[in-house]
């Protein structure tokens, strides 16, 4: 642990300069069709990847979570917003817990 | 015309649920570091410097357990290359006036979170929102972690429990409701989750580093759809 403030800079450079780089070098509007349609799947095949399955390892047990999950995709095509979506999920998965 | 400072106080507001969410993430990561035997300054700066969830567990073990500079920084390359791909798909919604130290600045700012309502805003996207989105979030991310690793367990286990599922339940909200209008993203959703509770479970895929297979699944995925459903010209 003697070089920690090193190790922890030398993780954030890396960590900045993977977000920073595309943002910096990429200027031009992209034309390519297929760029340009992966471009804009890309948030939402990710950000589902990430949701799904790790969610159901973010609780207690895999039934809180599993209704946490539901709560969540139920609120959220209902298009109720982030906040609701979010402390109602919470609010599931805590009186689940209790109630288990 | 909206104004300047209208657009960031619109990013603040959008970022409170997601700073409360980080609140309650970054105090776990803040215990889970003092227990790893780092100071609460330490653990401080690094959510202030870092700002991830993933790379930073990862990073704060392995620097505790004893670690060589090439592993940590290629844990970090793995766990955090989503951000990659993020930061380009960011950089077309972004007006190409945009200056390079407004660019570089965001750079520091794209977590999950805040990525996932900066694409969200109409397009160009203002720096400034996603700013307004920083100046909540950074703070509260750091904060939760200075309490995490100076407090510790005042929160009880039910509580962090209920509490971990938040960040889940925002980047849900982040794209789930743009599904009732577009098919395509409909369809991208539901396999895109399908195929990542599959490589979960698959032998190789389920034994890959979770921050590789998020990249490899979205490469894949997002070829297929882009190659099979291409964006119609008018869109953005």
């Amino acid at each position: 642990m003697s070089n920690v403030y090193a190790y922890i800079l030398l993780m954030a450079g890396i960590t900045y300069l993977i977000r920073a780089l595309p943002l910096l070098f990429i200027r031009r509007r992209i034309t390519n069709p297929f760029l340009r349609s992966f471009l804009s799947y890309v948030p939402y095949v990710t950000l589902s990847v990430m949701v799904f399955p790790d969610v159901l390892s973010a609780t207690g047990s895999l039934a809180s979570a599993l209704i946490g999950f539901v709560t969540m995709m139920g609120l959220s095509l209902a298009r109720k917003n982030m906040f609701v979506v979010a402390i109602a999920s919470c609010a599931v998965v805590f009186v689940t817990e209790l109630l288990m | 015309m909206t104004s300047k400072r209208s657009v960031f106080l619109r990013g603040m507001r959008d970022g409170l649920p997601v700073g409360a969410g980080y609140l309650a993430v970054s105090f776990a990561f803040g215990l889970a570091a003092r227990r790893l035997g780092f100071t609460t300054l330490a653990a401080s700066l690094m959510s202030f410097t870092n700002l991830t969830s993933a790379g930073q567990f990862a990073g704060a073990e392995l620097i505790a357990t004893g670690t060589t500079v090439i592993e940590l920084a290629l844990t970090q390359l793995v766990v955090n290359a989503r951000y990659f791909l993020m930061s380009c798909s960011l950089s077309q919604r972004l007006d190409q006036q945009t200056g390079f130290l407004q660019r570089a600045l965001m750079g520091w700012g794209i977590s999950d979170e805040i990525f996932a309502l900066s694409q969200a805003y109409p397009m160009p996207l203002s720096p400034l929102y996603t700013y307004g989105l920083m100046a909540i979030c950074i703070p509260c991310w750091t904060l939760g972690t200075l309490l995490g690793a100076s407090l510790g367990a005042v929160l009880s286990q039910s509580m962090m429990n209920a509490l971990g599922i938040a960040l889940y339940a925002m980047l849900t909200a982040a794209i789930v409701p743009h599904s009732r209008q577009d098919k395509t993203i409909r369809l991208i959703i539901v396999v895109s989750m399908s195929t990542s509770g599959l490589a979960a479970i698959l032998p190789m895929l389920r034994d890959m580093p979770g921050g590789l297979r998020i990249v490899l699944l979205t490469v894949v995925i997002t070829s297929l759809t882009a190659w099979r459903f291409p964006l119609k010209e008018e869109q953005p």
